[in-house]
């Protein structure tokens, strides 16, 4: 059900072993089974003023030179936000206490399943954009390029994210539960310049996965 | 009307509907918060309140819903003023109509309640009194507390509000359709903790439409004699076009509010998507229904954060093992504070079968107040176990029921005035079951008819304090059988005729049965049987005893309680073992490293031990086995979970080589490792590995958490006189905290030397920042620990 590979990735692991594959069999029931996942998405207006590098979201300004070029020729888009609910944090905790090895292992089926989710969940924006006529850009997180994870506070107040679906922020826009998604979608009536896959325009060129988010 | 208690029953009482989504529709941008406009356009709000009255609304909510410390956060505007505000606004609405009341709203934080998230819990009752307090001066009749998707935070709501105000306490919660809390909380967990908590009435608001909610409020009505408040959503939300609709117009909500009442509910109106409309509507139709009369609920339940255990279901097993008597290395993890090591028994008798945990941490020489809160508040979020606090210290008593996240089993009062004196006025304040000792002030009845009378005796006095029955379980003690020859029959008879007699359930701690006999756990199975023959309905115990436990699945088979044995197949049942597997004894201790087989690894450093001096042992087979796991970690041929299941193989083995010789583990344990997720970031994954792997090679290293201020790494590195810090960042907003945390220590403790890790840095990042080392991954720092170990 997972992407195997994905998994193997995120763990580090080039190849696959009987001992891998048993841990994470193992992983993957007890996140299925203690995550609660939810989404939530609004269809949001956008205007991109590239020469100021900045956006205006239904009258919100934002600065950023990335965001700005990313969702270049988009009048709209949608703010996204999904999680996997707080059990997994409460998962990750007690293998950090009983079981570290399994730890790397959890980790990683987390990240991949809340990934999975999140593109499940981005089926019904992306029925819209088709109805529309119009294509989805990748998602976009505030923390990637010069997007400042300051302007998660925007998108938690904008979504209702805390209440909606129960993610909240720290003093320093982390999230909690921690495999929560947060993002900006643009829709564009351009198709060309969709081919960037997820996190690609992101200038975080270090994140070994580079779709890997937090 | 002279207040809502009076009235609450008498007719239905009528909520209004939605603010915030009206509020929305007069120009109120989404994400901006509606509390800010008491201020700046408080005719608007007004006006809906009045639209409210006008429509028949008897209970205002004030707009304050956001109106906290964490929320509403904007320096120019004062908390107070904004609730107050708030308040004032409604109560113009109300002496401008001639009729109504004013409720306080308080919503949610916003935040999640360490240690999960980062808020401490008494923090939270503080923002909750600040808003109780404004409120109350201001004028409100009542509060409401509303929208709550966290029952742990509704506590710390309530709790504040009946310490800061004697106005009635209400609580809505947010459920989903399932009819559970966003933090996985049920209906049932709930109204437990709710009703404990003394709040005057409960319900539900905001996430649901009417028709979602009816099947919940049915529920909720069998389980609580708590009068019930629904404020339902104008149904379920949907988005279009950017807007968020609610499709339920006010017919069709009105009829189902009618069904609402029906099932129960005392208090109704509307939450998000509600308009004027709606209430009028829901008014005409269900005004003269009336109030269904409360029921009577006899159920004794506990509750942890997440589910509820029912006595009488099935005998209930409470895990006995967080406990320091007569455990000589849980009385040092005590002295230690090694958490860890009290969370892991806590886990291990979870997986072994207990239902609920009981936790006792006292020892005369801790501080047994501050280690009870921690243990208790880092065991809730890690099981989904109730707890039973255990402890003769009423201070320790009231701290940790004041922090734990559901309804407890306390342990416990006995029938002296002076027990019952301390005790009870906390089961009353913060909702508990309380387990009853009959324990007289003569000490302990030698005869049956004594012991019942003591229990007697506590039940007829708790009832003094409001505590019902159903919060109550009485112990008639287990005494040693080898003391006096019918020392078990009397509590068997004691047992059976306190559950015929006085209608409570009961428990023992049955170990003590067996006290001074040889092979204990003979006679302790046998007597736990007769127990639970003679109706016994918990047990305190070892679930870990294989023994107890085979005599608990039988009985559960025999009597009724596992439905086609299931339970006794699914425990006894042999696995097919899935390939013929080398016993664990045929391993070299090399060899059980290096396939990290931890069990192997300790049984073969306890033979090879016999040949070869304990050094030996490390230099020729641990550290050659480690150091081979290391390479080929390296040459990506075996991978991290690997390399851990080995370094926890070698730690296992160093264990028990550390037994004999006394410490002196290895030569490299000289250097002093701190290690710690700097200020700011709350990932921690990567250190506790990084942590894990550098004790398993024999490091000493101190861990400091995550979100650690700088002064708190240099002092550290200062008293431990550490020769290496580790230092972990994931984001690259809290990297900066790193080089301020660096440069401090350069500074003061020029000394010691730092590695830097995590996803977002690199080599040149490190340099940049001041780092002495860069580590790319776990092995990496184990590495350069072992060449600066080399070095000294």
């Amino acid at each position: 059900m997972l992407d195997r590979d994905e998994v193997l990735r995120y763990i580090g692991a080039a190849q696959n072993n009987d001992t891998i594959n048993s841990m994470i069999n193992r992983a993957e029931d007890e996140v299925i089974r203690t995550s609660r996942p939810k989404h939530i998405a609004r269809l949001v207006s956008i205007e991109v003023i590239a020469s100021e590098d900045c956006i205006i979201l239904d009258g919100t300004p934002i600065k950023s030179r990335d965001l700005s070029q990313h969702l270049e020729g988009c009048q709209q888009g949608f703010l996204f936000a999904s999680t996997l609910g707080v059990g997994v944090d409460s998962l990750v905790k007690r293998y950090s206490i009983t079981n570290v090895p399994m730890l790397p292992v959890v980790q990683a089926v987390a990240a991949a399943y809340i990934e999975h989710y999140t593109d499940i969940a981005q089926k019904e924006l992306e029925d819209y954009a088709e109805q529309n006529k119009m294509y989805l850009r990748p998602r976009y997180s505030p923390g990637y390029g010069d997007f400042q994870l300051e302007n998660q506070r925007i998108v938690f107040n904008m979504l209702e994210i805390s209440k909606k679906i129960g993610v909240t922020l720290t003093e320093n826009f982390l999230m909690v539960p921690f495999k929560s998604i947060t993002a900006i979608i643009g829709l564009s009536r351009d198709p060309s310049l969709c081919h960037i896959n997820k996190c690609m325009s992101c200038s975080m060129k270090n994140c070994p996965f580079r779709r890997k988010k937090y | 009307m002279d207040s809502i208690l009076e009235n609450f029953g008498k007719k239905v009482l009528f909520f209004d509907g939605a603010m915030g989504t009206i509020l929305q529709s007069m120009g109120l941008a989404a994400g901006e918060a509606p509390e800010l406009w008491n201020l700046s356009y408080p005719e608007k709000v007004r006006e809906v309140h009045l639209s409210y009255l006008k429509a028949g609304a008897d209970i205002l909510k004030a707009n304050t819903f956001g109106a906290n410390p964490f929320k509403c956060h904007d320096n120019h505007t004062d908390l107070k003023t904004v609730v107050s505000s708030g308040v004032q606004l409604a109560r113009q609405a109300v002496a401008q109509a001639g009729h109504g009341m004013v409720a306080l709203d308080m919503g949610p934080t916003g935040k999640l309640l360490a240690p999960l998230g980062e808020l401490p819990f008494e923090e939270a009752v503080q923002a909750f009194s600040q808003m109780a307090q404004a409120g109350t001066a201001a004028g409100a009749d009542c509060v409401l507390i509303e929208t709550m998707n966290d029952l742990y935070e509704a506590k710390a709501a309530l709790l504040a509000v009946k310490e800061t105000t004697s106005l009635p306490a209400f609580v809505t919660l947010t459920f989903d359709e399932q009819g559970k809390l966003l933090t996985g909380g049920d209906i049932r967990t709930a109204a437990a903790v709710l009703e404990g908590l003394g709040a005057d009435a409960m319900g539900m608001n905001c996430g649901l439409g009417p028709a979602q909610m009816l099947g919940l409020i049915q529920e909720l009505r069998a389980i609580t004699s708590l009068p019930l408040i629904v404020n339902p959503n104008a149904g379920l939300p949907r988005e279009q076009e950017g807007k968020t609709l609610y499709d339920v117009g006010p017919e069709e909500f009105s009829l189902l509010m009618k069904e609402i009442v029906k099932a129960g509910a005392w208090a109704i109106g509307g939450c998000c998507g509600t308009t004027p409309d709606h209430l009028r509507q829901t008014v005409s139709l269900c005004n003269t229904i009336p109030c269904q009369k409360l029921p009577e609920v006899h159920s004794t339940v506990v509750t942890s954060g997440s589910q509820t255990v029912e006595f009488g279901n099935f005998p209930v097993i409470i895990g006995e093992r967080i406990n320091p008597t007569g455990k000589s290395r849980f009385k040092q993890a005590l002295r230690n504070n090694d958490l860890p090591y009290i969370l892991r028994e806590g886990i291990a008798q979870q997986d072994a079968g207990a239902h609920i945990l009981d936790v006792n941490v006292g020892l005369p020489e801790i501080d047994e107040q501050d280690i009870m809160c921690q243990t208790v508040t880092e065991l809730q979020s890690l099981s989904p176990l109730p707890l039973q606090i255990d402890t003769s210290d009423p201070e320790v008593m009231e701290s940790a029921m004041r922090i734990y996240n559901g309804k407890p089993l306390v342990n416990s009062v006995t029938a002296k005035q002076s027990s019952m004196e301390a005790i009870f006025p906390l089961v009353k304040k913060y909702g508990g079951v309380v387990i009853g000792l009959t324990i007289t002030e003569a000490g302990i009845p030698e005869t049956v008819q004594g012991r019942v009378d003591a229990a007697r005796h506590i039940i007829e006095t708790a009832e003094t304090y409001g505590i019902t029955k159903r919060d109550i379980i009485i112990d008639p003690l287990t005494m040693a059988v080898s003391a006096g020859k019918n020392a078990a029959l009397v509590t068997l008879e004691a047992l059976a005729r306190i559950r015929q007699e006085l209608g409570v359930y009961t428990s023992l701690g049955v170990s003590n049965v067996s006290f001074g006999l040889p092979q204990r756990e003979n006679v302790t199975a046998a007597f736990f049987l007769m127990a639970l023959q003679s109706g016994l309905n918990a047990a305190i115990m070892n679930p870990l005893s294989e023994g107890m436990m085979r005599a608990y699945r039988a009985f559960c088979a025999l009597s009724g309680y596992d439905e086609n044995c299931m339970a006794y197949i699914d425990a006894y049942t042999q696995q097919s073992p899935s390939a013929p597997v080398t016993a664990v004894a045929d391993y070299s201790l090399r060899e059980a490293i290096e396939k990290g087989l931890k069990d192997a690894a300790a049984l073969a450093a306890q033979k090879a031990e016999k040949n070869m001096s304990g050094l030996e042992l490390i230099d020729q087979e641990i550290i050659p086995a480690l150091d081979e796991v290391g390479r080929k970690f390296e040459a990506k041929t075996l991978f991290l979970p690997q390399l851990l299941m080995s370094a926890d193989a070698a730690k296992a083995a160093f264990d028990v080589i550390k037994s004999h010789i006394g410490g002196q583990s290895s030569e490299q344990s000289k250097l002093t490792i701190i290690i710690a997720t700097v200020k700011g970031d709350v990932h921690d994954i990567g250190k506790n590995i990084v942590k894990v792997l550098l004790e398993n090679y024999g490091f000493h290293v101190i861990d400091l958490g995550k979100d650690v201020p700088h002064e708190v790494v240099v002092d550290t590195v200062k008293r431990e006189r550490a020769g290496l810090v580790g230092l972990s960042a994931l984001m690259t907003t809290t990297v900066v905290n790193m080089k301020e945390t660096i440069q401090l220590l350069r500074q003061e403790t020029p000394w010691a030397k730092i590695m830097v890790g995590g996803a977002v840095l690199t080599q040149e990042y490190a340099d940049m920042i001041g780092a002495d080392f860069y580590g790319a991954d776990a092995m990496a720092s184990v590495r350069y620990a072992m060449s600066l170990a080399n070095e000294l």
